[in-house]
């Protein structure tokens, strides 16, 4: 079974109407799950501000950036970073490490939804798209913006990966799961670094610029959880003698 | 985080206009909760204020996913100002202003960087403009500048993002034409 997308479309573009369905998605959910779980609504609307502004300078910066100043476009390592960092300056300005947990938490539950959606976009418009392939699911793009023999679907399987991993989170803030921001993140990590054979701009390359981010995120997020891990231990600890006095 | 406040068990703690409180599970004992210095809403819950003491040594224990409150924690329970460190700050109104200041001067340094070479810069200042607002506003809660900036903003970023959306339609509608014209020229 293949499938065939024309790039014909008439006024709206649907790459930009994805990119902002899940932008409105991720940030109201942000939100949302940062009100219900205590965070200050002052402060959960300072992170919504600042969030938008900073994950598109970042996206628009790392692919101008890596592509030494001739490309123009969004690169969704650079919006995560942007995202990550909104969420720590707002920390930085609070000095509430509790909450600054919470909302770190809250920033990786909503960014596979995002970049789910995101990716649906990517499909439609057949950007990022994948390796030449010929077995059943092959895209086949017509039309004006974008033309191409069979080819595989991985914007497709982006989008349902990171659409599960969501799920899986979800799954995990309702079981009140410890950790759930370093599996999330280490799966997102790990997911997108093994898609990325899959796509075109891999060709001809041993490692990408996004497996390598991806493997620095998911270092950065085992060694989060290792220390915040620590930190609790030596909590507990407090809690215990000071109770057994 | 989950406290357990003396008999009353499996409270949250919540803020209710920035101020801590503790939320008490519904079907407790509403006389026990009355005891503790719980107080019923119009909505039927029942929330106790934290004082400064409380507040303190849950900041001290915050990592911990459950914190006890009992007669022999109460009496460990030291003094950690970290809720009142922003008071004394709300009347240095001065330094809200000079970082509403800048953050202006940044602000409209974005229009004419726009428009240079390097627009990408403008994204920098920008940026840079809104977090010096939110500090002000932060940490300065009562400076009248610092509330007519952050509704400012607020107002600027919703006409940013409206300007974008309208400009990516233009930019495709445009390129649309272009591309019919050349197919009809060949």
């Amino acid at each position: 079974m293949n499938i065939h997308i024309c790039t014909d479309y008439f006024l709206f573009p649907p790459y930009a109407i994805m990119i902002l369905l899940s932008c409105t998605a991720g940030f109201t959910l942000q939100y949302i799950l940062n009100v219900k779980r205590g965070i200050q609504p002052m402060t959960s609307g300072f992170i919504t501000l600042l969030s938008p502004f900073m994950s598109f300078f970042f996206a628009f910066l790392l692919t101008y950036a890596a592509s030494g100043g001739q490309k123009t476009g969004l690169s969704s390592m650079g919006g995560l970073f942007g995202m990550y960092l909104s969420v720590i300056t707002l920390a930085l300005i609070n000095r509430d490490k509790g909450s600054t947990k919470i909302t770190l938490e809250n920033c990786t539950l909503v960014l596979p939804l995002m970049y789910s959606i995101s990716k649906t976009g990517c499909f439609l418009a057949g950007c990022c798209r994948g390796i030449p392939y010929n077995g059943p699911f092959c895209v086949k793009y017509s039309g004006k913006v974008t033309e191409t023999g069979c080819i595989f679907p991985v914007q497709l399987a982006e989008a349902m990966v990171f659409f599960i991993i969501f799920a899986i989170g979800m799954i995990m803030l309702a079981k009140k799961c410890r950790h759930t921001s370093v599996y999330l993140l280490t799966l997102c990590a790990a997911s997108k670094g093994l898609l990325d054979f899959l796509r075109e701009s891999h060709i001809g390359k041993a490692v990408s610029l996004n497996q390598l981010l991806c493997l620095a995120a998911a270092a950065a997020g085992i060694i989060y959880a290792a220390a915040s891990e620590r930190e609790l231990r030596g909590n507990t600890d407090t809690v215990r003698a000071s109770l057994a006095k | 985080m989950t406290i357990h406040f003396f008999e009353i068990q499996n409270c949250t703690l919540l803020y209710n206009m920035g101020y801590p409180i503790f939320l008490a599970p519904d079907g407790t004992d509403e006389e026990l909760l009355a005891m503790r210095g719980f107080a019923k809403q119009s909505n039927g819950k029942w929330i106790r204020y934290v004082d400064q003491f409380e507040y303190g040594y849950i900041m001290q224990l915050r990592n911990c996913e459950e914190i006890v409150f009992n007669d022999d924690t109460v009496k460990n329970i030291t003094y950690f100002p970290i809720q009142y460190n922003s008071t004394a700050q709300q009347e240095n109104s001065g330094t809200a202003n000079i970082l509403c200041i800048i953050s202006v001067t940044l602000m409209l340094i974005t229009v004419p960087i726009f428009f240079t070479k390097v627009p990408i810069l403008s994204g920098f200042f920008f940026i840079a403009a809104m977090v010096l607002m939110i500090i002000a506003r932060v940490m300065y809660p009562k400076s009248t500048f610092a509330k007519i900036l952050c509704i400012i903003y607020i107002f600027l970023a919703v006409i940013l993002l409206v300007i974008s959306i309208a400009a990516i339609i233009t930019l495709y509608i445009a390129c649309n034409e272009c591309v019919n014209s050349l197919s009809s020229c060949s």
